[in-house]
């Protein structure tokens, strides 16, 4: 404590003389040993920190386990999540042909032939080179469009179609009994069978997936038309075929070609 | 302190110089100039203050900081060797006690072993120190030797102005007897 110090904190009961008198006086210090000791511990208080701060900024931050592995658990969880989400997303390929399996289970008939007038089954057999939509697999009907346009697009047209078909089917036995009571002379019996109709519009549809339509393709078409008693729209079919082809009437059975004379 | 609490240990060298004669000097009266008490109190003081280093707020002024540790150090002390607290030994019984401890050092201080005049002085100065109740010597060394105002020893030791001026008033007046003895 300096004489400065000790007269700058005066107080008013101070006395100057034995404060004077005091300071001659008091003049002890800590021994040697003790500021060494004393300062010995604050360097190792500081060393100890500092030694500690260069220890922590040397040595990376400790991470755990959790926190060095969750940017790749993070990863494959989302990779996981993708992959069982496209697997159980549903394919636009399969939509379509899923309507038409149903076509057998929604048919009440399951033997059209034997049941069939003549002239269906002469439509019918007219396309030799399609088989019955009901005896052809699934793959085999879709496949024709599937390999024209590989895009969705075209299934979606199938879908509609298919689903078109289905419309004529349930209405195909009444279209049957019309067609019967208004054109008598028709050659086709009235005994025909939903079962038929259904068969030979599926047919009908089928083909139309197969764009473009041959000639025969066409006429058998007509047929299967007149077959199930649709006349207004074996007459249209017809008029179409013409339109494409002059001698479409060529291509008709014999049996139909009386009456397709009859179609302005 | 700050720049010690943030590990320089030179800073702690300057602070040490600055005040380690007045708070060994400090102790070292209040024990009575039994210097391995002052040294062992010394040291727990400076120990206290490393230890605090990172702790350490500039609230107020260091030396006031400094010497609340050295005073609560001294209390510990004075419970541990004499089994009371400082604010027991003011009534007037103990003021009665201590005047005559002064009369008693008074007459010791006459020992011819005493060579010198200033080591009779400083014999006879700490002698009549010694016999100052604790709280006047207290009040007398904190503001010698800590060089504290009067307000910060009030602060310090949670008295009133009046009665650190009383404590003080007291203190000179039972050492400027023994100085006017010497002269």
């Amino acid at each position: 404590m300096s004489n400065h110090e000790r007269e700058g904190s005066r107080t008013p009961v101070a006395d100057d003389a034995l404060d004077r008198a005091w300071q001659q006086v008091s003049d002890e210090q800590p021994p040697p040993a003790l500021d060494a000791a004393i300062i010995a511990a604050a360097h190792k208080s500081t060393q100890g920190s500092n030694e500690q701060a260069q220890a922590n900024r040397a040595r990376p931050p400790y991470r755990s386990w959790l926190t060095r592995w969750q940017p790749l658990a993070a990863a494959a969880a989302v990779a996981g999540l993708a992959f069982v989400l496209v697997q159980s997303l549903p394919r636009d390929r399969d939509v379509a042909p899923s309507l038409r399996m149903e076509e057998p289970a929604t048919t009440p008939a399951a033997a059209p032939e034997k049941t069939g007038s003549p002239a269906a089954r002469e439509a019918i057999e007219a396309k030799s080179a399609t088989p019955p939509a009901s005896t052809v697999p699934r793959e085999s009907v879709t496949a024709p469009a599937v390999a024209i346009d590989q895009k969705s697009e075209a299934d979606s047209v199938t879908a509609k179609r298919a689903t078109e078909v289905d419309q004529r089917q349930l209405a195909a036995p009444e279209t049957a009994g019309r067609a019967a009571s208004a054109a008598p002379a028709a050659p086709v019996p009235a005994q025909t069978t939903a079962a038929q109709a259904a068969t030979a519009t599926a047919e009908a549809a089928t083909r139309d997936n197969a764009a473009p339509p041959d000639a025969t393709d066409r006429a058998a078409r007509v047929a299967a038309l007149y077959a199930v008693g649709d006349i207004d729209g074996a007459a249209e079919a017809l008029r179409k075929f013409r339109a494409v082809d002059p001698g479409a009437d060529s291509y008709l059975p014999e049996s139909l070609r009386a009456w397709a004379r009859t179609v302005e | 302190m700050r720049a010690y609490g943030q590990g320089d240990a030179r800073a702690f060298e300057v602070l040490y110089a600055r005040h380690k004669a007045a708070t060994y000097r400090y102790f070292l009266r209040h024990a009575g100039g039994d210097a391995a008490t002052a040294d062992e109190l010394h040291q727990d003081l400076w120990l206290k203050v490393i230890g605090a280093r990172e702790r350490y707020e500039a609230q107020a002024k260091l030396s006031t900081w400094l010497y609340t540790l050295a005073r609560h150090r001294m209390v510990d002390h004075w419970r541990s060797r004499h089994g009371m607290a400082l604010e027991s030994l003011e009534d007037e019984a103990i003021v009665m006690q201590a005047e005559e401890s002064v009369a008693a050092a008074r007459a010791g201080s006459d020992d011819p072993l005493h060579a010198t005049v200033d080591a009779e002085a400083r014999q006879r100065l700490f002698a009549a120190l010694a016999d100052v109740p604790p709280l006047q010597r207290d009040a007398f060394l904190l503001h010698v030797e800590g060089g504290l105002s009067l307000e910060e020893i009030a602060g310090l030791t949670a008295a009133s102005g009046e009665t650190v001026k009383s404590r003080l008033r007291y203190a000179y007046r039972r050492l400027r007897a023994a100085l006017e003895d010497m002269t």
